[in-house]
């Protein structure tokens, strides 16, 4: 089980001449949902944003270091993003489903990278990933009707559901329930337990005990350095730096 | 602390701020019923002065169809019907429009007629040609100068020198009234024909089609291109100097006097490229430069307002970024686009000052078949009517003006239209 | 507790409180075992009876503290060692409230035992409650001052606690097979010794509960059963 995934190497990312992560060093184990907690700015997002090259956006943003997928080497001019990102989803922190319909939100993955050949196995795929995204049940019915229109839990199983349409390998989830209430965040969170047998998981999240509940390790960030990372059960009950745990008792700062 | 609020002072400037509130409100109020006072006394004054010039006034004629006249066989050709002399009966029938007038008296009546009225008698014969050899009661186009007499808008009790109808043009005047041979009609030459020198005659269609094909040239040049350049100057242009200059360049484009384009037209695209005079194609060119910056800067307002969490999650879907731009974000800004590009036609169609430089102010009596022909536009041709000496132009003037308003109303329906199709929420 | 402050400031009341009514319940427990062994010493039927019933007070501050503690449980989430603290807090009022009930054990054998007593084994069994009591005031000393090394000190002590309860059984098993009168005395004495170990135990328990709290680590009780290991040869004797 506990094979490497994903391996980072000292990474350095600079925004302009801001540093936002200090020489961070942290291996990813397949099939285990890895969580980031840290104060809002300590660079986890931004952490998250490198494993899928997201941070390539912004033209300010200059990462080095090393990560490597599957013993691959990703920071490197000659990778192709598009495939890496077909290898890697992610789930953002607001809901954010295309405004189209439900069926071409989950299809558009597989379309644009040519999965499938027919209509009926695009049909089969958005069926699949609906119902292991829980939420072919609800929708059922009403495929055709805007993803926009579906409450704001929903929206995100569907975006989850959209993301595992292209079958990655890794799914990197930022802050996937901070806008939800506590039901919609709980059955994200039972969705996130079962989906960890098929994939490996990376959350950033603010709420602990979300960290707690659904990870099996933790990192936790603070100032652009990974001040602590290890099996989330000991970081929560008893972390070794003295940051980590003001920070996870609420007494920061 | 607990009546912290209810202190005289305090009591006192509540009052102050809630006054202060209320005559914010009457200033407001009062600048939107200005603005509207003002708008409804310009198209009032506009409609009263224009309706009338969809009315025309006919001549009811007695015209005697003889074939001796005609100098045509009852089983002539249809190429010999229309070679037949109908001038003459024309000529007969103006003459014995009233009884007993004398040779001078038939010249004046002459000039209550149109030229036109040949052709009425014309095509009159030729749809009915079994009409030979009767008399027929035939309602003829009348001159603008009757016209404007009947409708009120010339003065009859002035020194004769100073009307268009004298004394005995008038006396025949009265006389049609009193016998009920004067009588309104629809103004179909109004729609129907190009511009004229005869104000009964002249109409709008023509300046209307050239409108048309300047606009649609407009169009078709304007919107890809101001559309591919917003695109490529939003989402993948590198930010540095120059592209930087390049849209502070766009935004004073948009500022530039119009004629500055009209110059612009002349000097290169008819002097340099050679394109043809007075063409819808010169005049859309021009206009269509005219509009870019317009379409542009609304393209690339659209395309900012576009949530980037959309164009995110489709790159993190492994999107490539013309992918993610052309399938999430072009969809997603297309009816901002749209209303910019409409408005930015408006613009376009209101215009006047680069279409004279490119000479479309030119008199042209046809109505043009295409983007290379001469060609008038509304605006032009309300240039030229107001311009115009004659009293009968002056309603037209007004009702081109209805006819443009009119058009730009029906361009705002379709951007209103498009952006409610369109808007998509997210 | 010598921490940083949390950020939410009631909380660091709460978890004040919580550390008060530790120490409330604790000196009540102590208090509670000191008049229990006076009550013996001076044979203070009286005295005895009080303490019996003073057993209430006891009881009251264990469910007020409950309380508490479920409280911030699901008000606050605690967390690391928040959450240490308020798990070992419950483990360590439910042993201070049996702690509690053994003292009044004794105080209650006291009010009954109308016989004249053996002196050699009651000195001894006050002797050794008087170890306990010290051992109660250092536990509770190393909860105020949040040490793992005190707890650990207190933990190590339980060890000669049980070294002189296996003296003092020895010791009334002789009584008893010497002098079989003495048996209804005895058993009451036996009760009583038994009481106080049991009573070693749960502050040993507490002091594994605060060392846990403290270090995040558990301290377990490794080794053979001594009781066992002392009383197996008796039986192997019949």
């Amino acid at each position: 089980m506990n094979n490497v995934k994903v391996s980072t190497k000292n990474v350095n990312v600079h925004y302009g001449t801001k540093q936002a992560l200090h020489r961070v060093t942290l291996d990813i184990n397949e099939k285990e949902v890895t969580a980031l907690i840290g104060p809002s700015g300590c660079g986890k997002s931004t952490f998250l944003r490198c494993i899928n090259r997201m941070n390539d956006l912004i033209d300010i943003c200059k990462v080095d270091g090393s990560i490597t997928v599957d013993n691959e080497e990703i920071i490197s001019d000659e990778v192709d993003v598009v495939s890496l990102r077909s290898k890697i989803g992610m789930v953002f922190q607001k809901p954010n489903p295309f405004p189209k319909s439900i069926f071409d939100n989950v299809a558009y993955g597989p379309t644009i990278h040519g999965i499938v050949e027919t209509k009926t196995d695009l049909e089969e795929i958005v069926h699949s990933s609906l119902k292991r995204a829980g939420l072919l049940k609800e929708v059922k019915d009403r495929l055709h009707e805007p993803g926009t229109s579906l409450s704001g839990g929903q929206q995100q199983r569907l975006c989850i559901a959209r993301a595992i349409a292209v079958n990655p390998d890794i799914i990197l989830m930022d802050e996937p329930c901070s806008a939800l209430d506590p039901i919609a965040t709980a059955t994200i969170e039972e969705l996130i337990d079962e989906l960890k047998n098929k994939y490996t998981i990376v959350i950033v999240t603010h709420s602990m005990q979300q960290a707690a509940r659904v990870s099996q390790r933790t990192g936790f960030f603070h100032l652009g350095e990974l001040v602590e990372t290890g099996e989330t059960q000991k970081i929560f009950t008893n972390p070794e730096n003295e940051k980590t745990q003001g920070y996870i008792t609420g007494r920061f700062g | 602390m607990s009546n912290q609020f209810s202190h005289e002072k305090i009591i006192q400037l509540r009052k102050k701020r809630s006054a202060a509130d209320r005559r914010f409100k009457t200033y407001g109020l009062i600048a939107t019923v200005i603005g509207m006072a003002i708008l409804f006394f310009l198209l009032f004054t506009i409609f009263s002065k224009g309706y009338s010039s969809f009315q025309k006034t006919v001549i009811e004629l007695d015209v005697t169809f003889d074939q001796e006249t005609l100098k045509i066989t009852p089983n002539a050709t249809y190429e010999e019907q229309v070679e037949a002399k109908f001038f003459k009966v024309k000529k007969n029938a103006i003459a014995n429009a009233l009884p007993d007038l004398s040779k001078k008296d038939i010249k004046l009546m002459k000039k209550m007629f149109s030229i036109n009225v040949d052709k009425e008698i014309k095509e009159y014969f030729l749809q009915n040609p079994n009409i030979l050899n009767t008399t027929q009661k035939l309602l003829v186009t009348a001159h603008s100068d009757v016209d404007q007499m009947l409708k009120g808008n010339a003065k009859r009790n002035i020194e004769e020198k100073k009307r268009k109808l004298n004394d005995r043009q008038l006396e025949f005047f009265d006389e049609f009234v009193f016998t009920g041979r004067l009588k309104s009609k629809f103004n179909n030459f109004f729609f129907t024909n190009a511009d004229s020198r005869h104000p009964e005659l002249a109409g709008i269609a023509g300046s209307f089609v050239g409108s048309l094909f300047t606009l649609i040239t407009v169009f078709l040049l304007a919107f890809p291109i101001g559309i591919g350049a917003s695109i490529y100057l939003e989402e993948f242009a590198p930010k540095n100097k120059f592209t930087e200059l390049i849209e502070v360049n766009i935004a004073n484009l948009a500022a530039v006097p119009s004629i500055v384009f009209g110059l612009l037209g002349l000097g290169i695209l008819l002097n340099v490229f050679g394109f043809p005079r007075s063409t819808p194609l010169v005049g859309g060119t021009v206009l269509a430069l005219m509009t870019l910056p317009t379409i542009i800067i609304a393209c690339r307002a659209s395309l900012k307002a576009v949530p980037p969490s959309i164009k995110e999650g489709a790159l993190a879907m492994g999107a490539s970024k013309m992918q993610a731009v052309f399938h999430h974000q072009v969809p997603l800004a297309l009816p901002g686009t749209l209303t910019g590009t409409i408005i930015g036609l408006a613009q376009a169609l209101g215009e006047t000052a680069p279409l004279i430089m490119i000479g479309m102010i030119a008199f042209i009596p046809n109505i043009p078949t295409g983007f290379t022909e001469p060609s008038a536009a509304l605006p032009v041709q309300i240039y030229l009517w107001v311009e115009s000496a004659e009293r009968g132009f002056q309603e037209k003037t007004a009702a081109a003006i209805m006819m443009i308003l009119i058009f730009l109303f029906l361009m705002n329906a379709i951007a209103v239209f498009l952006r409610s199709r369109f808007e998509r929420k997210w | 507790m010598e921490q940083d402050k949390h950020i939410v400031k009631s909380y660091d009341d709460e978890m004040k409180e919580i550390n008060n009514n530790i120490l409330d319940i604790g000196s009540l427990v102590e208090n509670q075992l000191k008049r229990a062994l006076s009550a013996l010493k001076n044979q203070d039927t009286e005295l005895a009876e009080k303490v019996t019933e003073d057993d209430n007070l006891i009881d009251e501050k264990f469910r007020e503290l409950d309380q508490n503690l479920v409280l911030i449980l699901g008000k606050r989430q605690p967390m690391a060692t928040d959450l240490r603290t308020i798990f070992s807090a419950i483990k360590m009022n439910k042993d201070l409230e049996r702690l509690g009930d053994h003292a009044t054990n004794i105080a209650k054998r006291t009010a009954m035992i109308e016989l004249v007593l053996p002196e050699k084994p009651v000195r001894d069994i006050l002797r050794m409650g008087e170890h306990v009591q010290i051992m109660i005031g250092k536990v509770i000393q190393s909860f105020v001052n949040f040490s793992a090394e005190e707890a650990k000190v207190v933990w190590k002590m339980d060890e000669e606690i049980d070294d002189e309860y296996l003296g003092i059984l020895r010791q009334l098993l002789t009584y008893m097979m010497e002098d079989p009168k003495r048996i209804s005395a005895c058993t009451n004495l036996l009760y009583m010794v038994k009481d106080l170990e049991r009573a070693g135990d749960y502050v040993q328990n507490i002091a594994e509960d605060i060392y846990y709290a403290v270090s995040g680590e558990p301290l377990y009780n490794e080794g053979p059963d001594r009781e066992w290991e002392a009383i197996k040869p008796l039986k192997k004797k019949k």
